[in-house]
């Protein structure tokens, strides 16, 4: 199963399993995983620079999210006069309306895409084809997917689930007069001439934006492949789409981000590209489109926003670190998580923007183990964030601001947990409950079966704790 | 209201309703004015697979022209920069395309262009990145089509870090297209396998002059 889903909790079981039992995909990952930790681990050589710049990074965007409804005006009227046309969606489906729009203005027949994690949450390719046109993913790894009829597995690597050879099958049998091969520069070859016919002959780009700097109204771009300036350099209308919390305040913001970026998401000092876009091409000018659109979207972010805690969510740079060092990610895979954004920081915006009743499940798949934490290069709290929409996802304070709050939670867990807060509140209790536990522990119900097929039984020892300190006090004399 | 004044309201409520202190950002040292050193540079570069020739600025086009008969370049795209002329009146009478014209030249651009040469207007020591403005004499996509890339750089022009590369544009503007480039066009989505050449140039070449 590889499709993004609307329902992230619905099979959520069935798809770990599923993963679980795929021994060619747990290979996958294990082995890109571990590349890529590796490869992130050589780029910071010194921690303490690491930290600081960790700090730098959280506190730039942080700044830029204090002042976010600002920035965001500002740079509407920066990118204006420099003659980017800016729209603004509240959802998915307004995005997708003003981006189909836009291509028929134009009168769009061919249309090309630079990697872009924001189409990928709004669904534009499947809004496009309901309207009639048809948008070829340019990204190496996205043209593999988007060829498969699958989705991406990893924001950064979205063909990472796949293996040189089930690549070579389906170059072979999908793309005319392409003999089998498992060189990977000739598969690259392949995908280039394919591609290079597309971008040759488009009216229409539409890509992401990494960051848009407020004070010059200028679009970053970051990528090694050269897809993204061809979308956004030969077609005569380019689109941009962007998240509105990628807004940075100041050009002087890049370079830290720029450390940072890279150097987490594929453990390079700087990507091949870094494509900064101010403006369509002016008249004295050979090349480049001649309208350039940005598309701010909110879908949900305001909402997030709105709470000072979860609003760390909005720090996100998409680099991909927390899911590389997440051991969970690392053995299920991306497309497990049924959602556009899996990982660490999936569990944490998909059950905000879908509602903790629809993905609250994905915050179990978590042991807390504090990894993604660690590796976030701009310090977002993710194990707090985890712990706290799981806590939403039971609670039944009907101020939560999360939606779909309390959706989760169930009569016999809430029960489980009261018995258990009440024994551990009072001492004489506890004593009586492990007393008895202790002495009746072969006569114990068994313990569910998710918890028996794989680990050993938990039986409880001879005798509690307390019974065994107290009796080592009689038997050993003090020191 | 229209969709992006509910978005700033939602915004500015949730921001009044739930107020953040904002981080402070850690003291950074001031900045140490140094004479970049290019020894990085050419480094990062070459670790990039790009192919680095520090030369006097007078010698480029003479190694250039060497360079070409090995490894039989013949046909040369440039633009109207300062490089295109000097190489066009260089003494091997070099084949050579203007590309000024977008809407003629386009499709020969993509189906024919073998190499392209052209001025870069700066680089960045610390990360071996080359500074490409798009202007009227330097199209977009002259450092971006052709599977082979020849580029002139000065060593004057070239900033320690990317603080104080952008510094420069916070001054004076931006163009319209700024690009920094930091090695051929290169993908490893298949299998973390890298390959060369993925949509952009599958060679650059680095004249670096002093």
């Amino acid at each position: 199963m590889s499709g993004f889903t609307s329902q992230p909790d619905q099979d959520f079981g069935v798809r770990i399993h599923e993963a679980l039992e795929d021994a060619e995909l747990r290979e996958s990952f294990h082995g890109a995983m571990t590349f890529l930790r590796e490869k992130r681990r050589s780029q910071f050589p010194d921690p303490d620079a690491l930290e600081n710049l960790r700090d730098s990074g959280a506190a730039i965007r942080d700044r830029a999210l204090a002042k976010l409804p600002d920035l965001l005006e500002q740079l509407e009227d920066r990118c204006r006069h420099n003659g980017i046309q800016v729209h603004w969606a509240e959802t998915s489906d307004e995005a997708n309306a003003i981006i189909t729009g836009l291509i028929q203005s134009v009168h769009g027949q061919r249309i090309v895409k630079g990697k872009s994690m924001a189409t990928e949450e709004i669904g534009l390719n499947t809004a496009l084809e309901a309207a009639g046109f048809t948008c070829l993913e340019s990204d190496m790894g996205e043209y593999i997917v988007q060829q498969a009829g699958e989705t991406p597995s990893h924001i950064i690597m979205p063909a990472i689930h796949r293996n040189k050879a089930s690549i070579a099958r389906q170059f072979a049998d999908q793309i005319p007069d392409t003999p089998y091969t498992e060189d990977v520069d000739e598969l690259i070859g392949t995908g280039r001439r394919v591609l290079r016919q597309a971008f040759a002959h488009a009216d229409v780009g539409i890509s992401g934006v990494n960051f848009a700097i407020a004070e010059t109204g200028t679009l970053c771009l970051v990528e090694n492949e050269g897809n993204g300036r061809m979308s956004t350099t030969v077609p005569d209308t380019h689109i941009a789409v962007m998240g509105i919390e990628k807004v940075i305040e100041k050009l002087a913001d890049l370079p830290d981000l720029m450390r940072l970026l890279p150097r987490s998401a594929t453990g390079q000092a700087i990507t091949t590209y870094i494509n900064l876009i101010s403006g369509p091409r002016r008249d004295d000018e050979c090349d480049g489109p001649r309208q350039v659109h940005l598309v701010l979207v909110d879908n949900g972010r305001s909402r997030i926003y709105a709470d000072r805690e979860l609003r760390a969510t909005l720090r996100c740079i998409r680099c991909g670190a927390c899911m590389n060092h997440c051991p969970v990610y690392e053995r299920l895979g991306g497309h497990a998580y049924g959602t556009v954004y899996p990982g660490p920081i999936g569990q944490v915006v998909m059950p905000q923007l879908f509602g903790l009743d629809k993905a609250g499940k994905l915050t179990q798949a978590c042991s807390l183990n504090g990894a993604c934490g660690e590796a976030c290069p701009v310090r977002i709290p993710l194990p707090d964030l985890i712990r706290r929409l799981r806590h939403e996802g039971v609670t039944d304070d009907p101020a939560s601001p999360v939606r779909g709050h309390g959706r989760q939670r169930q009569a016999s867990e809430a029960l489980i947990w009261r018995v258990w807060a009440t024994i551990h509140a009072h001492p004489r209790l506890y004593r009586l409950v492990t007393r008895l536990a202790t002495r009746s522990r072969r006569l114990l119900p068994p313990l569910p079966r998710a918890w028996t097929a794989r680990r050993a039984r938990l039986e409880p020892a001879p005798r509690s704790f307390h019974e065994q300190m107290a009796q080592r006090r009689q038997t050993e004399p003090r020191p | 209201m229209k969709s992006r004044d509910r978005i700033l309201a939602r915004l500015r409520h949730g921001r009044t309703a739930s107020p953040a202190a904002p981080m402070t950002p850690p003291e950074s040292p001031p900045p140490a004015v140094t004479q970049p050193d290019l020894e990085p540079m050419i480094e990062a570069l070459g670790a990039a697979h790009a192919e680095v020739i520090r030369i006097e600025e007078s010698q480029w086009p003479d190694r250039l022209a060497a360079m070409a008969a090995e490894r039989s370049w013949q046909h040369w795209w440039v633009g109207r920069d300062e490089v295109a002329q000097t190489w066009q009146q260089h003494a091997s009478a070099p084949q050579v395309t203007v590309f000024d014209d977008w809407t003629t030249q386009k499709d020969a651009l993509f189906r024919e262009a073998p190499v392209a040469l052209s001025l870069a207007q700066g680089g960045i020591a610390e990360t071996g990145t080359l500074i490409v403005e798009s202007r009227p004499e330097t199209p977009r996509t002259l450092s971006l089509v052709p599977p082979v890339h020849v580029v002139v750089v000065r060593e004057r022009t070239v900033y320690p870090d990317m603080a104080k590369a952008l510094a420069n544009y916070s001054h004076s503007g931006l163009p319209t297209n700024l690009i920094f480039i930091s090695g051929p066009s290169k993908t490893a989505d298949i299998q973390q396998t890298l390959a060369y050449g993925a949509h952009g140039p599958k060679e650059l070449i680095v004249f670096l002059c002093r």
